[in-house]
């Protein structure tokens, strides 16, 4: 049955089809189509013959499956069906208000589905409040909500400030019990491998509050204050829990403090940089007030450092993109560092080929060179090797405990947004393929 | 005395042998038809692009005609509507204009019109979207139906004079375009129709307010005396059919018997839209009018809308790689990603545009073969050279001064602006020339004419197209010829001479740019006799 109406609609669509000889006509149809028939036989010039058309039969094969396609696109354009599809996630005509789904792939820190809302030009001052939702996998939810004040209309200050929450039954922490240590103090970052996976109970409410002041056009310098409150269980779930001598696990601890940032940006495009170079500076210092069981024992100081430096190959487009990033928590005297506010290094943190929170420790280290070049008018191929190390005291970084990954992607942009970025990078622990909707970079 | 010169002069004339013309230059598609219906289908440009960047692409693959023509098996398919001198003879589609006889300035000045249309009062019909490209169809005083849009304010004229001067050349060229005009526009002259319909939300269809009018007004560029100015194209003569697809046929017009995308005049367009830089040569910018002419009623093929042409991009000036990759080219993307920057497109490094009113359009990075539009078009693909070589004599059949003249009828307020297009354009024209007359290609001798003698000899005589049109040195040309399977004759002149044959003879024709060192494609020329007439029954290149 398939393979005749295949048939049928081959032939119909090849034109091989008489319709006459199917149907009823009446004689003035007849008629006229006898006229139409002699106007194309007094013709000077016609096109190819039988067996031609003969031999281009099986190409019509793709118009089965097209025909019914192109009707929907037509119908679309005709209706308009994009700009009514695009209309469901805005409440107003100027399209700043409005929500939309999300979706987060296996490779994202939360996996599942949720919904945001936003509204990107309040007061007509381009304010942005931002508030989102996400449910996933391992009974993960994640709640955030911002409120950002841009640099406007001749007013140097911005200020931002951001809650979230978050709740996780499987949160990810690779470590193993030292066994020279009495207290299990967990062996950690580059002396971990992928066996030492761990699962734990994660639940945390944090907030920041950011404010600051445009300096130059491209000097910004921000003051910020950081708090959050946290539990941690131990699960027994299908992967083992973290060692018990992780600091923090089984516990809830109340963290508050704040810090100073810098961010001098000299690219010549922030979407798309061909040159110039970007730094990013933040101090932090947290302690944790002693309003709850945690006592006061935790307090850290936290800094990072994120250099991009971008150096034109050839114009367009053509760019060595090195960065470096360090961060680095160090403990208040003797106070402790909840082991989940440790720096992390993975495919996230820029070490591409290597799993979700894969090396902690306190302090980290990255370098990474990326060769981008033009392939379309908005996209860009890379090629890129990355190497980075989790390290406990600044002594102990080795050249031996670097760990590399290679690969390389595209990343996706229309003229005025970065929309996704496809990348593969593979590394000693296997190849992995990454599809973000943005990147740290 | 004189009546016996006279009698001697006649019958030396009557006696003489003499070239006979038999070859269709006039086809018959215009017989009377029934009225057709208004084909919606070629409006939609998301169908027709997304058909021909991929479903098109690779269907040819399951294609045994092109698969065979890929290998070689069969040889190229050649256009379908051309006469024994590998002409296409005038039609409903075409007229051949310039190309064939020299038009005058003011011809070519005033293009397909009639003149500028009357001045206001003007009634608006209906309205156009008011998002990009905003404008509406009016009425003038005289009744005749105007379709106005407007430049972007940031490059008033840009889009008016890729119309303007686009449709001339095409005008001149032999296609059927609409005539195309810069008209200034008072506003307090502008009535409103009580009917008036304009695109809402949607593209839902309301009623048009004046506050709609004043918006669309209100985006309207000015000229430098501050008035505001649209661009104006006179509606077509005939009730609108809807587009032409350029493949396969319109199965209701009897008259159209030849799959549009081996029609000569259409696969050649290639050659004038990559001249014109016209990347927006899609089904949705041509329209078929049923028109009456002659007592008969037949549909007649135009081209329309040619503000993607020249440095524009309908409402924004082109991009760089406009006119060099398809709006998605998976061919370039794929030797972009693999070269890993390595491949430097010519027109990555292209001059950034210098003038509003023209847009980006140069000469430096333009290659007539590698030229391309937004999309695929089957008629373009199909072009041979046989194709292109007809194509290029159109396009440099139009002289320096032509080209000035023609540019002459645009906007152009920036110093230097019209004198940079009319450069480009004489360069562009160049490179067509240099590429589509090369010897190594096609043999460009053309216009074979005869002169008989007393002695019942013949002289066959012939253009050199490459040499009349500049693109090749005559001092190193050189031609040799022979006779069926005879022995080579060298020659400089361009003339052959040859006796009276008895039988069908074949000629052929070789041409070198290198004083005889290396010979071109060769050239073959069928003659017949019969008694006294002489037939030119074959061009073969």
């Amino acid at each position: 049955m398939k393979r005749t109406i295949i048939f049928l609609s081959v032939i119909f669509l090849t034109g091989f089809f008489p319709s006459s000889g199917f149907s009823v006509t009446s004689p003035e149809e007849s008629a006229e189509k006898e006229e139409e028939e002699a106007i194309r036989e007094k013709r000077h010039f016609k096109s190819k013959g039988l067996s031609e058309r003969f031999l281009e039969i099986p190409k019509y094969i793709l118009e089965v499956p097209w025909y019914p396609l192109k009707h929907a696109l037509n119908f679309s354009e005709r209706h308009d069906l994009v700009n009514r599809a695009i209309d469901v996630f805005y409440f107003d005509e100027e399209r700043t208000f409005g929500w939309f789904p999300r979706f987060s792939s296996s490779n994202a820190e939360v996996k599942g589905v949720g919904g945001s809302i936003f509204h990107h030009n309040l007061f007509d001052r381009e304010q942005q409040a931002n508030l989102s939702f996400t449910y996933g996998e391992g009974n993960q939810v994640v709640t955030e909500a911002a409120y950002t004040i841009p640099v406007f209309g001749g007013n140097p200050y911005f200020f931002k400030s951001s809650l979230r929450f978050m709740r996780d039954d499987e949160g990810e922490f690779f470590a193993r019990p030292d066994p020279a240590d009495p207290l299990g103090k967990p062996i950690l970052g580059m002396d971990t491998n992928k066996d030492d996976f761990k699962n734990y109970f994660i639940r945390r409410f944090g907030g920041r509050v950011t404010a600051g002041r445009q300096m130059a056009p491209t000097l910004n310098l921000s003051t910020h204050i950081r708090g959050f409150t946290a539990r941690t269980n131990s699960t027994l779930g299908p992967f083992p829990p973290p060692p018990p001598g992780s600091e923090g696990l089984d516990e809830e601890i109340d963290m508050l403090g704040g810090g100073m940032g810098l961010e001098w940006d000299r690219r010549d495009d922030s979407l798309r940089p061909f040159k110039g170079s970007f730094i990013e500076a933040e101090v932090e210092g947290l302690v944790s007030p002693g309003s709850n069981d945690a006592g006061n024992r935790f307090g850290y100081v936290q800094y990072s450092l994120n250099g991009q430096h971008y150096i034109p190959v050839y114009r367009p487009h053509r760019t060595l993109v090195f960065l470096h990033t360090l961060r680095r928590v160090d403990p208040m005297g003797s106070r402790g560092i909840p082991f989940y506010e440790l720096p992390v290094l993975d495919y996230e943190h820029l070490l591409r080929s290597y799993d979700l929170n894969r090396f902690q420790n306190r302090g980290v280290m990255t370098f990474n060179l990326e060769y981008r070049y033009p392939i379309w008018a908005t996209w860009d191929a890379f090629i890129f090797g990355d190497a980075g190390q989790a390290f406990e005291k600044y002594s102990t970084l080795t050249l031996p405990a670097f760990r590399y990954s290679a690969g390389g992607g595209v990343r996706f942009m229309s003229k005025d947004s970065l929309l996704f970025v496809f990348q593969v990078a593979t590394g000693r622990e296997g190849i992995r393929t990454i599809f973000s909707l943005g990147q740290v970079f | 005395m004189k009546k016996w010169l006279a009698v001697f002069l006649l019958g030396w004339v009557i006696l003489s042998p003499y070239p006979s013309f038999g070859v269709v230059t006039q086809d018959n598609d215009d017989f009377d038809i029934p009225e057709p219906a208004f084909r919606e289908e070629g409006e939609y440009i998301w169908s027709d692009g997304a058909y021909l960047m991929s479903i098109y692409q690779v269907r040819k693959l399951f294609d045994f005609n092109w698969v065979l023509r890929k290998t070689h098996i069969l040889s190229k398919e050649g256009a379908e509507n051309i006469n024994e001198w590998d002409e296409a003879p005038n039609s409903t589609w075409f007229t051949n204009r310039h190309g064939k006889k020299h038009m005058n300035r003011e011809a070519l000045a005033q293009g397909p019109g009639l003149g500028p249309p009357s001045d206001g009062p003007w009634t608006v019909l209906k309205g156009k979207a008011l998002g990009i490209n905003p404008g509406f169809v009016l009425k003038d005083s005289k009744g005749q139906i105007l379709f106005i849009k407007f430049d972007p304010p940031e490059n008033p004229g840009m889009g008016t004079n890729a119309d303007i001067i686009a449709s001339r050349f095409l005008h001149a060229a032999g296609y059927n375009v609409p005539a195309y005009y810069m008209v200034p526009i008072d506003p307090d002259l502008l009535k409103l129709s009580p009917e008036a319909t304009i695109p809402g939300k949607y593209k839902v269809k309301r009623k048009m307010t004046r506050k709609d009018l004043e918006e669309i007004l209100a985006k309207a560029p000015r000229d430098t005396q501050g008035r505001i100015f649209g661009n104006a194209s006179v509606g077509l003569e005939g009730i609108p059919k809807g587009p032409f697809n350029f493949m396969g046929i319109r199965k209701d017009d009897p008259n159209d018997t030849v799959v549009h995308e081996n029609r000569r005049e259409l696969r050649s367009l290639r050659v004038i839209m990559a001249w014109l830089n016209n990347h927006d040569s899609r089904q949705g910018n041509s329209m078929d009018m049923y028109v009456e002419e002659n007592g008969k009623r037949f549909l007649k093929h135009y081209l329309m809308d040619f503000s993607g042409s020249l440095g524009s991009a309908n409402d924004i000036p082109k991009e760089k790689q406009q006119g060099h990759e398809y709006f998605f080219d998976p061919g370039i993307v794929s030797l972009s990603l693999g070269s890993i920057g390595a491949w430097i497109k010519p027109w990555e490094v292209k001059d950034p545009n210098l003038y509003p009113e023209i847009g980006l359009i140069d000469w430096e990075t333009f290659e007539p073969e590698e030229w391309r539009g937004s999309y695929p078009n089957p008629a373009f693909e199909k072009m041979t050279v046989r194709d292109a070589f007809w194509g290029s004599k159109i396009v440099t059949a139009f002289t320096d001064q032509d080209i000035r003249t023609i540019v002459n009828e645009g906007y152009f307020p920036t110093p230097g602006a019209k004198e940079y297009l009319i450069q480009t354009l004489i360069q562009r024209r160049d490179k067509i020339g240099k590429i589509w007359f090369d010897i190594e290609k096609i043999n460009p001798l053309d216009n074979f004419t005869f002169e008989s003698d007393s002695q019942g000899g013949l002289t066959l005589f012939f253009d050199d197209i490459a040499i009349e049109r500049g693109d090749a040195d005559p001092q190193m040309t050189r031609y040799r010829y022979r006779i069926g399977s005879g022995l080579f004759n060298e020659i400089s002149q361009k003339k052959i001479p040859l006796s009276l044959p008895d039988n069908p003879i074949e000629i052929q024709i070789q041409t070198s740019r290198s004083s005889g060192k290396r010979w071109g494609k060769p050239l073959f020329l069928l003659l017949e006799s019969n008694k006294r007439i002489v037939e030119l029954k074959e061009i073969r290149r």
